[in-house]
């Protein structure tokens, strides 16, 4: 097992440097610069170049930027002066994290809830029911839903703040909703295909001859086996939702980390590109690790080499 | 004989699916006595499952059963008990075999802890006590250092292995019936007769009733002490062992009889059954069988036939055995089992 | 019923040649795929409504130009901005009132402007007609989906057969690589190639391609190594047939089921990533429209002219749906074991 792990946290430390590495050259070749400000003299930009280390040699830069990079060191920002790309990912991450943690949360619990309703009550009117809202819950790009919520209960009965962050709670409601109910339909969908599986097996048929009552089934048997599947669904998803939504976060004017990145394409501000990147692939890989591990604790079938 | 356990009386099963009502069970009947065992045999689709099904209470939802069939269970209608009454009843007064060992046991959960599930939920003992008892299950059916494998999840257990802990959880709450749909089909063939041999030593010490499904006639030889032959949702020939394999009576059991290879099958002379059963969407009028059947009556095709009796043990439903029906001579083979019968028979008297 | 003696005369089995007969006709696995998704209403409508989205995509080319859609009346922008669906009817919502910022009262400013032509969908902040700007819009959206999914298919389908059929080291080396590649979050990927090449319809299916691809390849491969072990595929290949011409005769048909089912994912997909891309500024450039950049563009106006974003969200949002249903049904069709009872 720790052998497993260790020659996964190689495999990651390897991909994201090569992430580093490619992003790093992409953005040399991207064009225009970061210091475009018209007031600039040519002097100044010159003066800037030296400051931000832009005029040495491209493969000096690069292995300054490992360098530093493997101290924990991402550079300083272009856009907010003196500020280093670090403590920025630092200030604006947990807001992300904090979103998305719950928006996880609710999506996945409830997921499996109506994924295991629907699965119950296959083919009458609640799995029907249950069927269309996670069919419409699935088309609906968050960005959508959180207009509609926006438009619904923040000016029409306006319930919640329309935008804003850490001042109270109610801030986070229509966000998290926003973010929630993708994730629950595609988990809803995903448990009752799983579930029905699991049902119409043999050892649920065979746990039946034991005599066990249907939500004994259920809960010892049934459900542990379509996890399993479940989780690596997860995954990725929790990646996504921790490190935070773009356009969530635009459209409700969070201060989080997916809103700094977009600010820092249309001004060029590559350090920041650059440590959003490296934050959004290690949340991935991690993640996918981290499910990775579990699958192997909960299902007994998987060894981990 | 001694008083029977289980009475399946006018059993009629129906499945509404899409397409229309599947008479999967056509009026079947019979009596399953105190620590014998029954053997139902048929062809896929002959219904065999479906009855072990209902015998369970475990049939699909679009499942009907009309009011008047009746499965007495020690004079208790099973098919008029809740489910909540059905589950005191299931693993616990009537157990299943099942036929695939590989799919049949949970992969998630410790095999100790299956064959306990059923103790603790009808013997209401606690967790440890139940894996104490799950234990001598184990010993009981074979399996070598139980105590090193009981914490052992399925996927690290051979297919044998893996039937003989099945039978140790059908065996955990000592039911009086078992239930063994085709326990041996998914098996290598020297496995098939260490499960048969086990079953056979566990039946004897327990005193249980079997009733054991299968298509294999080569298997119920050494198993049964009585036999059902099934088709097309009926039965249509039942009698004790020896009566259906030395005086057959009905074609179709001919034709099972002479489809299955013994060591002195001649060359060539391995006879397939002609055809496919009917569908029983629509079954049709008269003997299911007719179609198939080289020595069908005209009457067949409009008349299903009652029950003949051949002796008080041995019913068949065919035809052939009414008095005005033509003297027909069976297959060869058949004639050489009749004249082993007619052996039999100067023996005894 | 008395039977008669003549009731007793053997008349044998009926000719075999009838009796083996198969209950139901036989029917081709497109055939019976076709037949078990008509059977699925939702599906069906969702495939009519595509077709006829698609054809009036195509046909809108006629009447309405990107010109149209763009060109507006630089000197009547106060008289022809943000009018509210004017249906002609009066349906609530669409007759052509609207509660003007800081009005208590709805007004038809249709009337006060002196308007005499009936804007169906409305107008936009400069005036022009939002009917027109979602149409050219959907034309775009469906463009960037379709071009983004022919990609897709050819590079998923291809690199996944290749991995899948050479097997070995290329096989192991291939599938290192996407999952290298698929452990880059696709925003990043998106907003390099954005970037890279400007913003503009081009990047954006280039953006869309090349993040989309990784799980065609992944099934398309897994699909691969289980049927280049099947029988007709060892007998192909034992006939001396050259590796493409069995992916092509053997493979590639019988997993069309799989990819088919894909795409119906991959393109809701593009629609959406489209729309978030716009968001980001890495859209389509002003003055043009697509669904994404006209719901990001009307997003300030959300409070007030709220059709100006709930129009082209909502044929968004049932396009989406569309292929998800028929993706469904799809599903269930080629798989006849989702579907039993």
């Amino acid at each position: 097992m720790l052998k497993y792990i260790l020659k996964r946290l190689i495999l990651l430390i390897f991909t994201l440097f090569l992430v580093i590495t490619a992003t790093f050259f992409l953005m040399q070749i991207m064009p225009g610069t970061p210091f475009n400000n018209p007031k600039l003299t040519p002097e100044m930009i010159a003066q800037l170049n030296k400051a931000y280390g832009l005029d040495l040699p491209l493969w000096h830069q690069y292995l300054n930027y490992m360098i530093n990079a493997t101290h924990g060191d991402f550079g300083t920002s272009f856009q907010y002066q003196n500020q280093s790309v670090g403590m920025l990912i630092g200030q604006r991450l947990p807001i992300s994290a904090q979103l998305g943690a719950q928006a996880l949360v609710i999506g996945v619990i409830a997921g499996l809830f109506m994924g295991a309703i629907s699965a119950r009550n296959k083919n009458n009117k609640i799995d029907g029911t249950l069927g269309v809202v996670s069919t419409l819950g699935i088309s609906v790009p968050s960005f959508i839903l959180a207009i509609i919520l926006l438009y619904l209960f923040g000016f029409k009965w306006p319930l919640f703040p329309v935008s804003g962050w850490g001042d109270s709670f109610s801030e986070s409601v229509l966000p998290t909703i926003a973010l929630a109910v993708g994730p629950a339909a595609i988990v809803t969908r995903f448990v009752r295909s799983e579930m029905i599986e699991a049902l119409s097996s043999d050892y649920v048929q065979l746990a039946r001859a034991k005599g066990l009552s249907e939500k004994e089934i259920v809960n010892k048997h049934a459900y542990r086996n379509s996890m399993i599947p479940v989780l690596t669904l997860i995954g990725p998803m929790a990646a996504g939702l921790l490190t935070g939504s773009t356009l969530i976060e635009n459209i409700f004017s969070i201060p989080g980390i997916g809103q700094q990145f977009v600010s820092s394409i249309p001004t060029k501000d590559f350090p920041v590109i650059m440590g959003t990147t490296i934050v959004y692939a290690l949340m991935l890989m991690v993640m996918i690790l981290i499910t990775d591990i579990l699958t192997a604790i909960v299902d007994p079938r998987v060894r981990l080499q | 004989m001694s008083n029977p356990i289980l009475k399946v009386e006018n059993l009629h099963v129906n499945f509404n699916t899409y397409a229309g009502t599947v008479k999967a069970i056509r009026d079947v009947s019979f009596d399953l006595n105190e620590g014998e065992t029954l053997a139902i045999v048929g062809e896929s689709g002959s219904g065999k499952s479906v009855t072990t099904k209902t015998l369970m209470g475990l049939n699909a939802k679009n499942a009907s059963i009309p009011d008047n069939s009746r499965l007495l269970f020690k004079d208790k209608n099973l098919l008029a008990l809740t489910e909540e009454e059905w589950q005191h009843v299931r693993g616990n007064e009537i157990a299943m075999i099942f036929q695939d060992p590989m799919t049949s046991l949970d992969p998630t959960m410790k095999i100790g802890h299956q064959i306990a599930e059923p103790l603790v939920k009808h013997r209401g003992i606690s967790e440890k006590e139940a894996l104490a008892r799950a234990l001598e299950l184990m010993k009981g059916v074979g399996i070598p250092d139980a105590e090193e494998h009981i914490n052992d999840y399925p996927h690290q257990w051979s297919g044998g292995m893996r039937q003989r802990a099945v039978i140790a959880i059908a065996l955990a709450a000592d039911p009086e019936i078992l239930i063994a749909d085709e326990p041996t089909t998914a098996l290598d063939v020297t496995i098939q007769a260490q499960i048969l041999n086990l079953m056979k030593k566990l039946q004897k010490e327990s005193n249980s009733s079997i009733i054991f499904i299968t298509h294999d006639l080569g298997v119920v030889a050494g198993m049964a002490d009585r036999v059902a032959v099934m088709y097309a949702g009926k039965i249509v020939e039942y009698g004790t062992v020896d009566e259906i394999f030395f005086n057959p009576q009905h074609p179709y059991t001919w034709g099972l009889l002479n489809s299955m290879p013994t060591t002195d099958t001649e060359e060539g002379s391995l006879q397939a059954i002609p055809g496919t059963p009917p569908d029983l969407l629509e079954p049709p009028l008269g003997d299911a069988f007719a179609p198939r059947n080289v020595y069908a009556l005209a009457i067949d095709s409009r008349e299903e036939p009652p029950f003949f009796k051949v002796s008080d043990t041995h019913y068949a439903a065919t035809w052939l055995l009414d008095e005005r029906a033509p003297k027909v001579t069976p297959p060869k083979q058949i004639l050489t089992r009749w004249a082993h019968w007619q052996e039999l028979q100067g023996q005894e008297a | 019923m008395a039977a008669n003696t003549e009731d007793f005369v053997i008349v044998g089995a009926k000719s075999s040649d009838a009796n083996e007969h198969i209950a139901k006709p036989a029917l081709s696995f497109w055939q019976d795929a076709w037949r078990r998704l008509k059977l699925n209403k939702l599906a069906v409508v969702s495939m009519w409504f595509l077709i006829f989205i698609l054809g009036f995509a195509i046909v809108s080319n006629i009447f309405v130009t990107q010109n149209d859609a763009n060109s507006f009346d630089s000197d009547n922008v106060g008289k022809y901005k943000n009018l509210p669906p004017k249906s002609g009817l009066p349906i609530p919502g669409w007759n052509g009132k609207i509660k003007e910022p800081g009005a208590t009262e709805s007004t038809d400013p249709y009337a006060n402007s002196n308007v005499k032509k009936n804007y169906l969908f409305g107008t936009d902040t400069i005036g022009r007609s939002l009917g027109k700007r979602v149409i050219v819009g959907l034309r775009i959206s469906l463009l960037v989906a379709i071009s983004a999914t022919l990609i897709d298919l050819l590079i998923g389908v291809s690199y996944g057969v290749f991995s899948g059929w050479k097997g070995g080291t290329i096989d192991v080396v291939m599938q290192r690589i996407i999952e290298i590649m698929s452990s880059v979050p696709n925003l990043i990927v998106v907003t390099m190639i954005g970037l890279l090449l400007g913003s503009g319809v081009t990047s954006i299916i280039i953006a869309i391609a090349l993040t989309g691809w990784l799980s065609m390849a992944r099934q398309v491969r897994n699909m691969t190594l289980s049927l280049k072990e099947r029988d007709y595929v060892l007998a192909a290949k034992s006939l001396g047939e050259s590796s493409t011409k069995i992916a092509i005769k053997h493979l590639i048909p019988n997993m069309a089921g799989t990819i088919i089912v894909q795409i119906m994912m991959t393109v809701p997909n593009a629609i959406m990533f489209e729309a978030v891309l716009s968001a980001i500024n890495l859209g389509v450039k002003p003055p043009t429209a697509s669904l994404g950049s006209l719901i990001s563009d009307a997003q300030s106006m959300l409070q007030f002219y709220p059709y100006q974003i709930l129009i082209p969200s909502a044929v968004l949002v049932l396009i989406s749906l569309a292929f998800i249903l028929l993706g469904d049904g799809l599903r269930d069709a080629f798989d006849p074991r989702a579907s039993e009872d």
